[in-house]
């Protein structure tokens, strides 16, 4: 089967984080432009354990709230999201131990609903994307769908400490909390 | 004074005053008003308060991630759904 391209990227800089962290080293800073030439920017983020995780927006939006929320309407998002697996893929030649996580953050409609956050549209679509190119001879998949969160952890770190997934899923209980993350988006009434 | 400098005195300060309007309608807008010291419009002599970034405790969901593993029954269903997405 012919899978579809996606667009050409380039890495852009490599960031120590703006406020001191126990578990993130650095941010990778990815670009691409979309069929209609409009600059979007992937985060990848770099933490303990080799812990990498994914967040993409268009340029534009960087300054809002939503940026991770809103929906473009360029018709454009399978070849965005290949761009991003791309990456993550570009990533593992670097770092072949590398483990992957990401949430679906909810769209500007989900956001008005009562559970925000419980399987959103986004995490349908990447989930597939993360079963299909991410292959479970070389991840272990853990899926939380009341979060819409899904972390592909590496096998060559499990055959090197056993634990590592207990040790990674208690640094994210610690440290990446759902309040913190969502805080902003939670406690807004969208109209 | 000629007809024309008047004409254009008028439309001059109607500028203005359009201007005048124009930002207060904006500043009424934004009635956030996060520091101490200033007037509330709505409210005179109140004083704002900070808005608490803390979320409610009926919004923010109580449990924090609970991850399940994949079985190779769901990941085969995943990929083979995966399909229509990618070709």
């Amino acid at each position: 089967m012919d899978v579809i391209k996606g667009h050409e990227f380039c890495f852009r800089t490599k960031k120590p984080p703006y406020h001191p962290s126990d578990i993130l080293k650095f941010t990778h800073i990815y670009i691409f432009h979309n069929k209609n030439n409009w600059k979007y920017v992937v985060n990848v983020e770099e933490y303990k354990h080799d812990v990498f995780i994914m967040k993409f927006f268009k340029q534009n939006h960087a300054d809002s709230k939503f940026r991770y929320s809103i929906l473009t309407n360029e018709y454009d998002a399978r070849k965005i999201i290949q761009t991003c697996v791309n990456i993550g893929l570009h990533v593992l030649q670097q770092f072949p131990k590398a483990s992957f996580g990401f949430l679906g953050m909810p769209t500007m409609k989900e956001l008005k609903r009562e559970d925000k956050i419980f399987n959103t549209k986004r995490y349908r679509v990447y989930e597939k994307y993360a079963t299909f190119f991410f292959k479970e001879e070389n991840f272990e998949h853990n899926f939380d769908i009341n979060t819409s969160a899904y972390f592909m952890l590496n096998k060559k770190q499990l055959e090197d400490n056993k634990h590592i997934k207990k040790t990674i899923l208690q640094m994210f209980t610690n440290h990446f909390i759902i309040s913190d993350f969502f805080r902003e988006l939670l406690d807004i009434e969208v109209n | 004074m000629k007809t024309s400098d008047k004409t254009s005195m008028f439309f001059g300060i109607l500028a203005f005053l359009g201007l005048i309007a124009l930002v207060k309608k904006r500043s009424s807008k934004d009635n956030t008003n996060y520091s101490t010291n200033n007037k509330n419009h709505k409210n005179p002599g109140t004083i704002n308060k900070k808005p608490n970034l803390t979320p409610s405790k009926d919004s923010m969901p109580m449990k924090n991630f609970d991850f399940k593993v994949k079985t190779p029954s769901e990941l085969e269903k995943g990929r083979s759904n995966a399909y229509p997405y990618l070709a």
